[in-house]
């Protein structure tokens, strides 16, 4: 049971499509199904942070070490998921084929996105390996195969971090600057707009260095889609925190001001530590709207993001991170209490 | 035993309904024991953590909250009186849960006024039990 007859799909997904019970804490609608192609060899990298790591303990009694991004990942056949979200899910616009780094996950990323194409009205969207891709060519099979959108999974917002927790750093195959190539060859193929990095705040970055990195994508032409830490258990970092609430939203509402262009970076004022400590503009309307807090993806046909990922970086009895919803009035009297604490 | 939507309800128990709580209860040697009933693990998914909160509850009051991947609730006591036992395997893996909620009960509660079960909001019987789950599931619906 494997690639590209079988994918992993997020809880979300399969709650989704009625493949296991459950709804969402405040009656979320999912607007992206989330597909990871799948070996039983696994993933052939080692990221630290990583679910999929090589090297996580397998062996352990820890529950959840079978997780990826907090939740499981079910095993389903890909003919069974077309029909259940064409029969199931109107309110699905989008599906993302995720690669791993693996030497066959290339091609049969191509032939799923392919087999959705055909027989689904979804927009499909490639989260990219960058690793297993060696020129243009390859943005332009995917473009091919019917993706309009992609992804690419950079997550650690400098170049020493990203060596340390996916490079050399854990004997792994990734390369900082190649990811950027990838990026660019990206956004030549499908466009300003199209492409989007994935960044994980909370991997020992400062908040300076991570709006550093959105800036830059920006600059680009490519939007940043946020993620926020959490510990896998059996990885490297379990015992790691997440980021602060407080840390989260500035970092939030400056990639919103800086994605929208509203303002950049250089507006923007950091303490010595290179914590954001003024916008360089009057937030109060913008957090007010909480548009800026909802969760950063891919889009969907009404421009609104499709990629809402309900609770995935948080446990659902937290304080919500990535609202997958217009935030609320009492939610944004939260987000209020927290974008100004400093305390990690 | 009651069916619906391939949810099971055995009619040889009492069901709570304030707050929405989905509770069933059973009396045995003068104590309450409380769980939760298909309805409520099929909404909630696979259960990952609950909690007991309180030690002598009213009747009515919040006395824990369980949660699975993407969904988080309280659930609450029908009746006033002092938790006198917790089902630790449930509590150590709340699955259980799901794979039998009329086995893997949650409390035990010894009553301080019994006759607080004469209340509106516990209800037994099949034709009230299908009202209600049948009202429940439409409400669903309609989000």
């Amino acid at each position: 049971m494997e690639s590209p007859g079988f994918v992993r799909i997020s809880t979300a997904a399969a709650m989704t499509l009625k493949l296991v019970p459950g709804k969402f804490n405040r009656g979320e609608k999912l607007g992206c199904l989330n597909l990871l192609i799948h070996y039983d060899e696994g993933c052939r990298a080692n990221c630290s942070y990583c679910g999929l790591s090589d090297t996580r303990d397998a062996v352990t009694e820890d529950p959840s070490s079978d997780t990826f991004i907090r939740v499981d990942w079910p095993l389903v056949e890909i003919d069974d998921i077309i029909r259940r979200a064409n029969e199931h899910a109107p309110h699905l616009q989008r599906v993302c084929v995720s690669m791993i780094t693996h030497n066959k996950s290339f091609d049969d990323m191509i032939s799923i996105m392919k087999k959705f194409k055909e027989e689904t009205d979804l927009s499909i969207s490639g989260l990219i390996a960058p690793t297993m891709m060696m020129d243009i060519d390859s943005a332009f099979k995917i473009k091919k195969a019917g993706a309009d959108m992609i992804g690419v999974a950079i997550d650690a917002a400098t170049p020493e971090l990203f060596d340390e927790m996916r490079g050399s750093g854990v004997m792994g195959p990734h390369s900082w600057d190649h990811y950027w190539e990838v990026l660019d060859w990206c956004v030549d193929v499908f466009g300003k707009g199209m492409v989007g990095i994935h960044i994980i705040v909370g991997l020992g970055e400062t908040e300076e260095e991570m709006i550093s990195v959105i800036q830059k994508a920006q600059d680009k032409g490519a939007k940043t889609h946020l993620f926020s830490f959490f510990p896998e258990g059996g990885s490297s970092m379990s015992k790691w925190l997440q980021p602060s609430y407080g840390r989260y939203r500035r970092v939030q509402l400056a990639r919103y001001i800086i994605n929208e262009e509203i303002s950049d970076m250089d507006q923007m004022k950091f303490d010595s530590e290179g914590q954001l400590i003024d916008f360089g503009i009057n937030i109060n309307p913008i957090v007010n709207e909480g548009i800026a807090f909802m969760t950063s993806g891919c889009s969907g046909s009404d421009g609104m993001v499709a990629c809402n990922r309900p609770y995935g970086n948080e446990r659902p009895s937290n304080p919500i991170r990535n609202y997958a919803f217009i935030p609320e009035e009492r939610d944004v009297k939260q987000i209020w209490s927290q974008i100004f604490d400093y305390t990690e | 035993m009651l069916v619906i939507n391939d949810m099971k309800f055995p009619l040889d128990r009492k069901y709570y309904t304030k707050n929405g709580a989905h509770m069933w209860l059973t009396e045995d040697n003068g104590q309450i024991k409380l769980g939760l009933d298909a309805f409520a693990s099929e909404m909630a998914g696979f259960l990952t953590f609950f909690a007991v909160t309180s030690e002598e509850p009213d009747a009515g009051e919040a006395i824990g909250s369980f949660e699975s991947a993407k969904f988080v609730s309280r659930f609450y006591s029908p009746i006033s009186g002092k938790i006198v036992e917790v089902n630790k395997a449930a509590m150590a893996n709340p699955k259980l849960i799901n794979d039998d909620p009329y086995s893997a009960w949650i409390v035990s509660i010894e009553p301080r006024d019994i006759s607080e079960l004469d209340s509106e909001f516990i209800i037994e019987g099949e034709e009230k039990v299908s009202q209600w789950i049948h009202e429940e599931l439409r409400k669903i619906e309609e989000e």
